[in-house]
């Protein structure tokens, strides 16, 4: 296992997770379209989720839409 | 008519979406006020609250233009890192960006904002600064690339209206060919009046519509005003004078005498 943050919050995963397996384990699949992410403060485009393999220490940082003014 | 970022719009009035009491209210002030803008945001989201996608949902379902912003940033680096997180939800080039300096007046830091506008710019976004009344400031952002700008009122949220109405006339007279609109610290339509009055190009609020007693009417109070300031400002205001001049002629009148002025 190898530990990183998820939203600041610490978070334990398989050595050699994927960001894609990641984010639909948290969020499930369904809401998975409606967030980005940014690892490492650097963003990180959907197509790319699956190519992105996490590393510990990692920072991962998800958003979804909210009200704003 | 008139034409924002390239797109043909008929209202002035942009809408924030946050501090509703429920969604059906906002919903339904958004509709009042005519708004075809409007802001978001996002949150980071924690995977038991599923309250973003309802809200995201609902306002698919409106079909507006969407503003996101980088409402949390403080600097240049994450404000960027945002705006393309939003881009890539809301589908959108468009973005209000906010660089805050300050916790207690949410004033916008200037070096960061610049910073963060320039890169952004270049990464192909429509710019939206959040910026201060600084003339300077405003020709940096313009120096940059950003067509639109956001000068404050007041504060975020005061509700203290036109602070500075000088400093809001300078940026008016000194950049005719910038989209101005303003931005943060309306209270009242009245003072949204007053700013369309200057030739203001748009008024975005939030809290002044969804604080309100009654939010959907004053949406549609905010509406009127600032189509009558829009009016008011093409049609041509009297210039204000010192000295009385009657709107009725007193020449022969009865009981009108030619005083001497003392």
């Amino acid at each position: 296992m190898i530990k990183l943050t998820l939203n600041q919050q610490a978070f334990s995963v398989k050595e050699g997770s994927d960001l894609l397996a990641l984010l639909q384990s948290r969020l499930g699949p369904e809401l998975v379209p409606f967030c980005a992410v940014a690892v490492n403060r650097r963003f990180v485009p959907r197509e790319r989720y699956q190519q992105i393999i996490l590393e510990e220490g990692d920072a991962v940082d998800l958003v979804l839409p909210m009200q704003g003014g | 008519m008139w034409t924002l970022a390239d797109r043909l719009l008929s209202s002035r009035f942009l809408l924030g979406t946050a501090h509703y009491s429920s969604l059906e209210i906002m919903q339904k002030a958004i509709h009042a006020s005519g708004a075809e803008i409007v802001t978001v945001s996002l949150k980071r989201q924690l995977p038991q609250d599923k309250s973003g996608a309802d809200f995201w949902s609902q306002l698919q379902a409106l079909h507006l233009q969407l503003l996101p912003n980088t409402a949390g940033c403080r600097r240049a680096e994450e404000a960027v890192t945002l705006a393309e997180m939003a881009r890539e939800i809301f589908q959108t080039s468009w973005i209000k960006l906010e660089v805050i300096g300050d916790d207690y007046n949410l004033q916008p830091d200037p070096f960061e904002l610049v910073k963060a506008a320039r890169i952004l710019v270049q990464k192909g976004f429509e710019v939206f600064p959040y910026t201060t009344d600084d003339f300077v400031l405003a020709e940096r952002l313009v120096d940059c690339g950003c067509r639109i700008l956001m000068p404050w009122a007041s504060p975020i949220g005061s509700g203290k209206g036109l602070l500075n109405p000088y400093a809001l006339e300078v940026l008016r007279a000194r950049l005719p060919k910038v989209t101005l609109i303003i931005d943060a610290g309306i209270g009242k339509p009245s003072q949204a009046l007053q700013a369309m009055e200057l030739g203001y190009d748009g008024i975005l609020l939030n809290s002044a519509v969804a604080l309100a007693t009654k939010p959907v009417l004053m949406a549609k109070a905010f509406r009127e005003a600032i189509s009558a300031g829009r009016a008011a400002f093409e049609a041509g205001c009297m210039p204000e004078r010192n000295l009385a001049s009657p709107s009725t002629s007193l020449l022969d009148t009865p009981f009108w005498r030619q005083e001497k002025q003392k």
